[in-house]
């Protein structure tokens, strides 16, 4: 054939609006007039030609393709509607199942994506990153990783590196008091840092220069919520504020409140060098650590490439003046500032991270429940194919084409995910503000105004839909009429399996939920039990930061030991729940080779009795021992343990390795860490006027007249200092916050999951039932009770409830193994929470199931068989 | 009895009227010429293909009659319902038109006037 041919796309345009046979006589027609063309007019021409062809003939076939297409779509809608209505509460099932499944997918969406979101609002989001520390411990192959580094690293970078076009130091001073007249206010995110944040991150100024706001070494920035606190709606800037140690500080700015996803929210900022004025402290000091130091690299930068040169970069500005081995030096390492949310877990970060884990976590739940909805879907509507199976027949007799008839099923399958979706916002709008209770966020939704938003959600629809639909559509659009048609019953028991494969694969997963959260359940309660080694009831306590109430602190014991319902009253440096620090044991004749940690804690002479903390051997600290004010030491068992020493009272120590005080007692272990770690060796100092914390123990009577009265002696003897105060059991129950969470969770996502393999449960059931109509009705007139038949028809899904139970159990199991690893102490595996979880899925299951069952059992086996 | 839209009726009518076999070149030329007005070859498929599926017209496979011919074309004829309806169609019109002459009228109207 000559290259005379219209080009294949247009045929195929053509192609659209007829039957093949027709384009072929309809080509053949024209292609005289068409070659004419091309020999006269040339190729293009004859091309254009066909394209206007085409085009001015569209409205004609438009309207022809659509005219008869119509009505058939306006009966696809008639029949979708009638079959809701006809099974009011089957579409229900259908609809609230697939509902609640979205309701858990887009909430999680959400949770997730704001995650996923956090500092990269920064327009240098990029190119800024995040210098942290990696510290060499005793071990010398085991590194500490910190976020910390000192404060000269910051302007060394600069200096060295010409890529680093900026850096930032800052660090936060918790629990400040800040003064204005007569009002004092305990600021939590007190901020030191360079001017150059301005540069680096994107923080918009309300008012005042973010150039030179910071310039003046005693200029004080506040976020707008916070300047609101102070001044209300004067104008803050000028204002003169106390802070820190009776210092003055100018507003010199206002910049707006932090975004929620930053990991870091500062509300209060002041220079970072002058800390170093007010404290004396050298800025130049490459030991101390305690700053976050930010850097941005020019645009293209490679980190990585920078981060190569830090050893040699170490050197030159600090190793070459000391003498230290290679294994001892610190190096550092660079964070890209958007991964330091999920992926940072290093000691003193500035904010508690998440966790990627958990992301990832959270995100296969939510697809997992999408994918249960779906499946849930499909096992209903499957399960109804049945009744619709004449609707079926009749169509393909009269002409429809396969084609057509999954058509019409996946259309009405979209046509419900729509309506599950409008059910799934309600539900979303209804549930959010719990849910961000549950993941501590303050999420919110609103599909209208988020374009992004809404138009995932219209793929998901459509996904959801489709997804849904297809089993359905290819499995109903599948049958032969003549078979459908022929009997009036269509026991096709060839779908059967799979769909009890569906089931099978629910139940399993919500008994898996069941069992973790019945064991994280177990866990906390194990926690709540456990003898710590301390009391923790009836104390209060108070964190304390300032000086004035050192300054007093005699003065407040005496006056607080008046009050009947006070029983004693102890400072320390650290809580019982939660000692943190530690450093290298050290005594006179230590043999070399034994290097260990010790956890230390200073404390007065009330401590160990107000905690109830056991003495197993000596005595405790006592004021009738006066040498005890020139250094005493308690040890605990796993001190005496680990140093090795036979008879420890007595024994000379080192605190913090350099000042020699004798031990003049053995504690018995008490958990100095949460559960999560094993108790680890401590030391106790006897030195009252070094403490962070006051705690006060008192009688169970009268609680609140009890802290009135704290309060009073507070406002009297330091009338500065704003009295906050916890109980010692929420500072505890703190420890275990992420377990509380947890169990609330996946306390939740079982019930959820429950609901959903309920709805399928139950889908089959009357499914099977109503297969069975026939089957029981015979039954029933040759003899059988309704007990018996109840029990045949029960027995049927209850296999698959407990084969459920068998596959759910050694995976749980691993699961549940892998969690308690995080724990020193922890609960055993026992088997009752096994059979506990499988004895509430079975009888959920019998629930479910028990009202199509007793339904079918009770039926008048006349009904069942008179249509024969 | 059954309306024929104008588009079919002149559709029917150059059918009936073409001294050769009706297809869809010759069908276009002969509108084109007695209407002024150009169809597209799809809408004229699509016209004729209504026809059809109404019984007014029957179609049969012949040879093309283009000039290097031999290709298999469809091409259409009148039915006896076809040439009825024209029938029908061209009394029904002759009763309505009847006794109409616009001069006669205007004059008419001017008059009253």
């Amino acid at each position: 054939m000559k290259n005379n041919t219209p080009s294949r796309l247009i045929s195929w345009l053509f192609r659209r609006f007829m039957p093949w046979d027709e384009w072929e006589y309809f080509f053949s027609a024209l292609q005289p007039v068409y070659e004419e063309l091309y020999e006269t007019r040339g190729r293009c021409y004859a091309r254009i030609w066909f394209w206007k062809e085409w085009i001015r003939s569209l409205p004609d076939f438009i309207k022809n393709a659509y005219t008869g297409r119509f009505s058939m779509f306006l009966n696809y809608l008639k029949m979708s509607y009638r079959n809701i209505v006809k099974h009011k509460g089957f579409s229900f099932i259908t609809v609230f199942g697939l509902a609640t499944g979205l309701a858990a997918f887009i909430l999680i969406a959400l949770y997730v994506q704001f995650e996923l979101s956090f500092d990269r609002y920064h327009e240098n989001a990029d190119n800024i990153y995040r210098m942290v520390r990696e510290k060499p411990t005793s071990e010398s192959t085991v590194f500490t990783k910190t976020a910390v580094t000192p404060a000269p690293l910051g302007p060394a970078l600069k200096e060295e590196f010409p890529e680093v076009v900026a850096y930032a130091r800052l660090f936060k001073s918790q629990n400040v008091l800040i003064t204005f007249g007569k009002e004092h206010f305990i600021e939590k995110r007190f901020y030191w840092a360079d001017p150059s944040i301005f540069d680096i991150f994107s923080l918009p100024m309300i008012k005042g220069n973010p150039k030179t706001a910071l310039d003046d070494p005693f200029a004080i920035l506040m976020s707008e919520r916070t300047a609101r606190k102070y001044f209300g709606d004067n104008d803050p800037l000028g204002k003169v504020v106390n802070a820190f140690g009776g210092n003055d500080f100018k507003v010199a700015g206002v910049f707006s409140d932090m975004l929620a996803n930053s990991h870091f929210i500062m509300d209060v900022m002041v220079p970072y060098e002058t800390f170093f004025k007010i404290t004396e402290n050298d800025i130049n000091n490459w030991g101390s650590n305690f700053t976050y130091t930010y850097f941005m690299l020019q645009e293209g930068g490679d980190p990585k490439a920078l981060e190569n040169k830090c050893p040699a970069f170490l050197d030159k500005y600090v190793y070459q003046y000391y003498d230290v081995p290679d294994n001892q030096k610190n190096t550092v390492s660079i964070q890209p500032l958007t991964s330091i949310h999920l992926f940072s877990h290093r000691n003193q970060e500035i904010e508690p991270n998440n966790d990627i884990t958990n992301i990832i976590l959270f995100s296969s739940l939510a697809v997992l429940f999408l994918l249960i909805a779906c499946i849930n879907y499909m096992n209903l509507v499957t399960a109804r194919s049945a009744k619709r199976s004449r609707e079926v027949g009749i169509r393909k007799v009269v002409g429809a084409q396969r084609r057509q008839l999954i058509k019409q099923f996946l259309g009405e399958s979209v046509a419900m995910t729509v309506l599950a979706m409008v059910f799934s916002l309600i539900i979303v709008q209804l549930t959010l503000p719990a849910f961000n209770r549950l993941v501590e966020r303050d999420l919110r939704f609103n599909p209208v105004t988020s374009p992004q938003l809404f138009f995932s959600l219209v793929v998901i629809i459509l996904m959801v839909g489709l997804l849904s639909g297809s089993y359905p559509a290819l499995r109903i659009s599948g049958f032969k009429p003549a078979s459908v048609l022929g009997r009036s019953t269509s026991g096709s028991s060839k779908g059967l399996p799979f769909r009890n494969v569906l089931v099978l694969i629910q139940f399993s997963i919500t008994i898996i939920f069941l069992i973790f959260t019945f064991m994280v359940k177990a866990q906390l309660n194990f926690v709540k039990n456990r003898d710590m080694g301390y009391g923790r009831d009836q104390i209060l306590t108070m964190e304390v930061q300032e000086r004035e109430i050192g300054r007093n602190i005699q003065a407040i014991k005496e006056e607080l030991k008046k009050h009947t319902n006070i029983m004693a009253v102890s400072t320390s440096s650290r809580l019982p729940n939660n000692i943190e620090y530690h450093n290298n044991a050290h005594w006179p004749g230590r043999p070399p080779d034994k290097v260990f940690h010790i956890y230390y804690n200073m404390t007065d002479y009330e401590f160990v009795d107000l905690f109830d903390i056991q003495i197993v051997e000596g005595r405790n600290f006592s004021k009738e021992f006066p040498s005890d004010a020139n250094g005493a030491f308690l040890v605990n068992e796993a001190a005496v343990k680990a140093a090795e020493w036979e008879s420890p009272i007595g024994q000379e120590f080192y605190r913090y390795g350099d000042k020699v005080g004798k031990i003049v007692g053995v504690m018995k272990d008490f958990h100095l860490h949460s559960l999560h770690r094993p108790i680890d060796p401590l030391y106790i100092y006897l030195d009252p006027g070094d403490f962070s914390y006051i705690s006060i123990k008192m009688k169970s009577t009268d609680i609140p007249a009890t802290i009135d009265y704290v309060k009073g002696v507070m406002k009297k003897i330091v009338p500065n200092c704003p009295f906050e105060y916890t109980f010692f059991d929420e500072v505890f129950a703190r420890d275990y916050h992420t377990e509380q969470r947890m169990s609330t969770i996946f306390g939740s996502f079982a019930i959820l999951a429950i609901i959903v393999a309920c709805l399928g449960l139950l889908g089959l059931a009357s499914y099977t039932a109503e297969q069975r109509t026939k089957e029981i009705g015979i039954r029933k007139v040759l003899g059988a009770s309704e007990p018996k038949i109840f029990l045949l028809l029960s027995k049927e899904f209850l296999k698959w409830v407990v084969l459920a139970n068998i596959i759910a159990w050694p995976i749980a199991y691993l699961i549940i193994r892998q969690w308690l690893q995080g724990f020193a102490y922890r609960v055993n595996i026992g088997i009752t929470i096994f059979a506990f979880a499988a004895v509430m899925a079975l009888g959920i299951a019998i629930l479910t199931v028990s009202y199509q069952t007793i339904k079918a059992a009770r039926a008048n086996p006349v009904n069942a068989l008179k249509y024969e | 009895m059954n309306f024929l839209t104008k588009q079919e009726e002149l559709f029917l009518l150059t059918i009936y009227r073409l001294n050769e076999p009706a297809y869809l070149v010759n069908i276009r030329e002969h509108l084109l010429k007695f209407t002024g007005k150009d169809w597209a070859f799809g809408s004229l498929y699509i016209t004729l293909d209504k026809l059809y599926r109404k019984g007014y017209v029957k179609t049969y496979i012949g040879e093309s009659r283009g000039s290097r011919g031999g290709k298999a074309i469809k091409y259409y004829s009148l039915t006896d319902e076809g040439l009825s309806v024209l029938a029908k169609t061209k009394e029904l019109q002759d009763i309505m038109w009847k006794g109409f002459s616009p001069l006669l009228e205007r004059k008419k109207l001017t008059n009253n006037q």
